[in-house]
């Protein structure tokens, strides 16, 4: 398979006393890779350093077609809206928007089709005119991960993305994201300390 | 537009303190909007009003009180004039188109007005129904007055002595209405016309006087020295109904400074209000905004929907100002004498308006740049991980 994300060792300082260090990574279309590691190893950061959401100290990131992301260099045009998606931890909803709406913004960040949305895979069509608030947290994280799947982008980065759900709600979650594989091959990295999604991932990364 | 539909959205979810923001806002756009055309309107009325009449002859008094009560026909008269001591003046070779006033009876209220045709000749763009009176006791009522009291051609009255009703009537004096006239200058329409006979007529126990003259003088030198030496030369008081005019303005134009100085700060309160208002929303909202931009908005779009709340507020205050403009003008009968009621095309002339439309604009993306640029320098990734 492609690959989708090539990274050498980074370097990330959060601030003037802490600086962390990632291994070079790489991680290739329809995979699903899990970086592990305990609460405060750094996951989170990582991923947003993927994401081009915090400046690199050293090293550089690259998604072939989509640019390479150096340290001392600004974030390359439309990385955010095109190369990569993010997952967050928590589902965050405008509450002043009801479910399709925030789904609408969401397109109309990521520059694309609204079409693409889908409530329907979730079989959630009926709450679209509510607010996102009046779903369940399963409901949340599951609609939270569709509006990730908005841009169809090459690489998914989900943060914990199990970490407030019971089982049943982790497993659904779970088969989501393993379901936009199947549909559009992308390369999807999990940050995550939660072992239910071991039977899901092709590979994994520990992070000490 | 779909910027400007989150943005409403944004703004309908605290639709309270919103609301408070675009009427404290339009309030203060209100009192600017309303003392400019006031000031714009009332000037034009004056000159409208004011002419033909470079010279005004009464009694001596208030020259104010003596300009609102013959020109504006508002105010009790400052006293009458023997015909004979004021047709001495008038023939001064530079005074043309005199026309002469008496005063004395009301008619439910309305002033009944002793004239010659020269005055009603003299009313701008009028439509007579029926026709001018021909002698002692006919009338011409303005429409108004008609309106109010149902009255028609033909049909009789009698007045009551001075302006208000129970100061005794003249039962056996008995007016004639031959016509019904309208005037786009609407105190023309609150009168009731008759020839100065018919005042001197009711009042038979009087001297003929006059209430006032009023003229206009050819020459401009003329204009400059005649009052002076009237009234130096005279029992007469001269007035120059053009310079008591400037001076009324510069009156309405204080009172309009102060209305003006409120306006300014109900916009600045309004302006912090919703300043802050951004500020509380952003910091509340900030890892939604986070996510936005972690899901690739640009600063463009972060800037629509920042600067766009307030753009609606804008349109907020802006429909709230037209709302309150369109209910003043409604309204004006009200509270402004009829002499200097503002005409519509006065009123509603909106090129004038292009000064608050932009400042509105201005304040509103003013406002919005500061949380902007505030929300750029959080970290994207402590906004997301902190909430």
């Amino acid at each position: 398979m492609s690959v989708v994300l090539r990274s050498s060792p980074l370097r990330i300082h959060l601030n003037r006393n802490t600086c962390l260090d990632f291994p070079a990574l790489e991680v290739h279309a329809g995979e699903m890779l899990l970086i592990q590691g305990a609460s405060g190893a750094g996951k989170s950061t990582w991923m947003h350093a993927l994401a081009g959401m915090i400046p690199l100290s050293s090293g550089e990131v690259e998604i072939p077609g989509h640019g390479i992301l150096r340290a001392g260099q600004s974030v390359p045009k439309a990385w955010r809206r095109h190369a990569v998606s993010v997952l967050p931890q928590r589902a965050f909803f405008w509450n002043s928007l009801s479910l399709e709406e925030n789904l609408s913004l969401a397109a109309w960040a990521k520059g694309v089709d609204e079409a693409k949305v889908d409530l329907d895979r979730l079989g959630l069509a009926k709450q679209a005119g509510q607010s996102a608030h009046s779903l369940s947290m399963g409901e949340q994280q599951r609609v939270s991960a569709l509006r990730s799947f908005i841009s169809e982008s090459p690489l998914l980065l989900a943060d914990e993305p199990t970490a407030s759900l019971d089982d049943a709600n982790a497993q659904v979650m779970l088969e989501l994201l393993r379901d936009q594989q199947l549909k559009h091959p992308c390369a999807i990295v999990l940050a995550s300390h939660d072992q239910r999604v071991l039977p899901f991932v092709d590979r994994m990364v520990q992070l000490s | 537009m779909k910027a400007l539909r989150f943005a409403f959205k944004a703004l309908w979810s605290r639709k309270v303190s919103s609301l408070f923001i675009g009427l404290i806002w339009a309030m203060g756009l209100l009192g600017l909007a309303t003392t400019q055309r006031l000031e714009r309107g009332m000037e034009a009325q004056l000159v409208r009003t004011l002419e033909g009449s470079d010279i005004m002859l009464c009694a001596k008094g208030s020259p104010t009180q003596a300009i609102l009560a013959n020109i504006f026909h508002v105010d009790q008269a400052t006293g009458n004039i023997p015909t004979d001591e004021a047709e001495k003046w008038l023939s001064h070779p530079d005074i043309l188109h005199v026309r002469r006033l008496a005063y004395g009876d009301s008619y439910r209220g309305s002033r009944i007005l002793g004239c010659d045709s020269a005055t009603w000749l003299h009313i701008p763009a009028f439509e007579l129904e029926g026709r001018w009176p021909e002698m002692a006791m006919e009338v011409v009522v303005g429409s108004h007055v008609a309106e109010k009291h149902g009255v028609e051609i033909g049909d009789e009255f009698h007045g009551s002595h001075g302006t208000v009703e129970d100061m005794g009537d003249h039962a056996e004096h008995h007016y004639h209405v031959v016509g019904i006239v309208q005037s786009p200058e609407l105190h023309w329409n609150e009168l009731v016309l008759t020839p100065l006979e018919s005042v001197w007529a009711v009042h038979e126990e009087e001297a003929r006087n006059y209430t006032a003259v009023l003229a206009r003088i050819d020459q401009a030198m003329t204009r400059l020295m005649l009052p002076g030496q009237i009234q130096r030369n005279s029992p007469l008081m001269a007035v120059s109904p053009a310079m008591e005019a400037n001076r009324m303005v510069g009156w309405m134009n204080q009172g309009g400074q102060v209305i003006e100085a409120m306006a300014w700060l109900l916009t600045a309160i309004a302006f912090l209000s919703m300043a802050l208002l951004l500020h509380s929303h952003l910091r509340e909202r900030l890892p939604e905004y986070a996510l936005l931009r972690a899901m690739g908005g640009t600063w463009g779009q972060i800037a629509a929907l920042v600067l766009g709340q307030n753009f609606v507020l804008a349109l907020l205050a802006v429909s709230l100002t037209y709302l309150g403009l369109a209910m003043a003008f409604w309204s004006q009968g009200a509270w402004l004498p009829p002499g200097l009621l503002l005409l519509a095309s006065d009123w509603w002339n909106l090129q004038f308006d292009l000064f608050w439309w932009a400042l509105t604009l201005f304040l509103a993306l003013f406002a919005g740049i500061g949380p902007w640029v505030w929300l750029q320098k959080i970290p994207l990734h402590r906004a997301l991980v902190d909430h």
